[in-house]
């Protein structure tokens, strides 16, 4: 990491002109919008800078990046588990660098349902031309692997589309926040502590005023880290900043209606190599069934391989000798139920819950149902559902006819990576928890800046428009402050 | 019924003041390495290592599970050596493989927490085993 990134040695005060927390996509934008004006800039980000490489097993990965050690789930009827970064760069560090814009008739319909003022695909459009641009997203999809061929060759049977995705990559491999906006902003003069967990905010008539956290050294002792701002932007993402919020006492509209993209992955085994752990990923997904249903390929590292036999372990076991003829596939829906986030008072992490309505498990089952169409048209021999007991489903077996996927809620085990809308924007104060540019309501000199803004869940990956909502807000707080 | 734990004291104060709540959750070693598949192409040494290393592993991970689901498993968990311990009269850690195998095999067929246990022990240790250098590096 450039220099302007440190960690504190002892107990700390700090000044700045805007306090950012949280280094994700949310938070690294802002950053690059205000440090480029002459601002000083302090970012504070609870994990520590990634040390991975492209050889780092996913064991690693999961304890450096990942919130909880990947131990994290929303309760509810269905529990839920969800996946959170936890380091320098936030969510752009885990995620498949899949960049996709929000379908253009929701983001007008956010417009009108929220009250948002300036809002909608054209308002919207530089600002995530712009994104596309800071990050080199481009289409990978001209390279089609085996995992592409096996959707490109299922999808061509049924006749459905299939399309390539754009990803923030390049030679050197992920572009993540890490390498990009967030080493720019450095070099600029952002000022980064790592390991530094806030855990309250202190306000004042209506402005923010201070936050304390306890920040860790390299040898792990703790220290107590207080800073004074005239400005403050949340961008912890949309579980942490709801919490941290209304572990500050500010509660009205945060946390109350939380979405995400529930998301369930099916095993496929295929006569032919597949080698999936050489290319990990498909550039390709089919969406066909989109906003609502998205069908996709799971990133495939033998780690991964191993949790998805565990899943069924008495029905799979006898695939461990085969993993080069199998990957692992998902089907991701656009769910219309909601949860919540509670902040419990002296504990650390939030309870979260959620609950798929039936509607959605609808969409869920159809999704399934799809993705085995799909994989069985493109030669696979079983599918094996992540349905708990689920002995797989053969080549021609009637796909869902079983009684675990008729009570799919009882057995199902989704999980997601796709989470927003804890703290929705717009000048509906009745739903929304900041104004139209991420102030929050009725406070003065505190914003939100990450996935917590987004209204209803986009059905598409999520950093594209944390990034241009972001940007735009920035641009407005920019404006308004000059 | 301690299933090989040491230091299962739970809950605790995680000593660094008063910010928050951690839960000491220590993991089942007899589960632990019920979940590793048989292994013919290591010495008992080596599956001992590997045993050791997904557990330990395991110890920091469960460590920082949150709350809300610490407290839940920490109960199935007990209730399973308990159960483990009705079911034969010994405990889980004391079954031979066979009896493992049958008193699991019920378990899971109680429904979703019981099988959560075990789904998530295996989950990570199928993890950890497959990416791991003695299994990874094999010819």
């Amino acid at each position: 990491m450039n220099m302007g990134s440190f960690r504190v040695s002892g107990p700390n005060k700090f000044e700045c002109d805007v306090l950012i927390i949280g280094s994700g996509p949310g938070g690294c934008v802002t950053a690059s919008e205000l440090v480029a004006t002459g601002l000083d800039v302090l970012m504070l980000e609870e994990g520590p800078i990634s040390t991975m490489t492209p050889m780092s097993s996913s064991a690693q990965s999961l304890q450096q990046l990942w919130r909880n050690n990947g131990l994290t789930a929303a309760l509810g009827g269905t529990p839920v588990s969800y996946a959170e970064g936890r380091c320098v760069g936030g969510g752009s560090e885990i995620n498949s660098a899949i960049i996709q814009r929000t379908p253009s008739n929701l983001l007008d319909q956010w417009a009108q349902d929220y009250k948002i003022e300036d809002f909608g695909e054209a308002a919207l459009m530089p600002y995530y031309d712009k994104a596309f641009q800071a990050i080199k997203a481009r289409v990978t999809g001209g390279v089609a692997n085996p995992l592409s061929e096996v959707m490109i060759k299922g999808a061509a049977a049924l006749n459905w589309k299939v399309s390539p995705l754009e990803r923030s990559e390049d030679g050197d491999g992920k572009r993540s926040m890490s390498v990009t906006l967030l080493k720019d902003s450095l070099a600029n003069g952002l000022r980064l502590v790592s390991e530094c967990r806030v855990h309250q905010i202190v306000f004042q008539n209506k402005k923010a005023v201070s936050v304390k956290a306890i920040a860790q050294d390299a040898d792990g002792c703790k220290h107590a880290v207080t800073v004074y701002f005239k400005h403050i932007f949340v961008a912890a993402g949309a579980v942490q900043t709801p919490t941290l919020l209304m572990r500050s006492g500010v509660k009205n509209n945060v946390g109350k209606a939380l979405r995400l993209h529930p998301t369930l992955k099916a095993l496929a085994h295929f006569p032919q190599l597949i080698q999936a752990q050489k290319h990990i990923l498909a550039p390709h997904a089919v969406t066909e069934f989109m906003p609502d249903i998205r069908l996709g390929c799971s990133v495939f590292r033998p780690g991964f391989f191993g949790m998805s036999l565990a899943e069924n372990w008495q029905y799979r076991a006898h695939l461990q000798r085969e993993i080069d003829h199998c990957a692992i596939y998902y089907a991701m829906v656009r769910a219309q139920g909601f949860g919540r986030i509670h902040s419990v008072p002296g504990l650390r992490d939030p309870l979260v819950t959620f609950r798929l309505t039936n509607q959605d498990w609808i969409l869920l089952k159809r999704g399934w149902q799809s993705l085995a169409k799909l994989l069985f048209a493109a030669g696979a021999t079983q599918i094996f559902p992540s349905i708990s007991g689920h002995s797989g489903w053969y080549k021609d077996q009637p796909i869902g006819r079983d009684t675990l996927f008729e009570n799919l809620p009882k057995f199902a085990n989704p999980f997601t990576i796709h989470l927003f809308s804890s703290c929705p924007m717009g000048e509906n104060k009745k739903r929304c928890a900041t104004n139209s540019f991420g102030k929050i309501h009725d406070l003065d000199n505190a914003y939100i800046a990450d996935a917590s803004l987004i209204p209803e869940a986009p059905g598409v990956n999520p950093q594209a428009t944390v990034m241009a909502i972001a940007d735009r807000n920035a641009q407005n707080f920019l404006k308004i402050r000059n | 019924m301690d299933c090989n734990d040491t230091d299962s004291c739970w809950p605790i104060l995680d000593g660094q003041g008063s910010i928050s709540l951690k839960l000491r959750y220590t993991p089942c070693r007899a589960l632990v390495e019920f979940s590793i598949p048989a292994t013919p192409h290591l010495s008992t040494q080596a599956r001992a290592r590997l045993i050791d290393d997904i557990y330990s592993y395991l110890n920091q991970a469960f460590l920082l599970m949150p709350w809300s689901l610490a407290i839940p498993l920490w109960h199935v968990q007990k209730l399973f050596q308990l159960s483990a311990f009705l079911s034969c009269g010994h405990r889980f850690s004391h079954q031979s493989e066979a009896q493992r195998e049958v008193f699991v095999l019920r378990w899971c067929q109680r429904g979703r927490p019981f099988e959560a246990l075990i789904r998530l022990y295996r989950s990570f240790v199928m993890l950890l085993y497959f990416e791991h250098p003695l299994v990874k590096d094999r010819p």
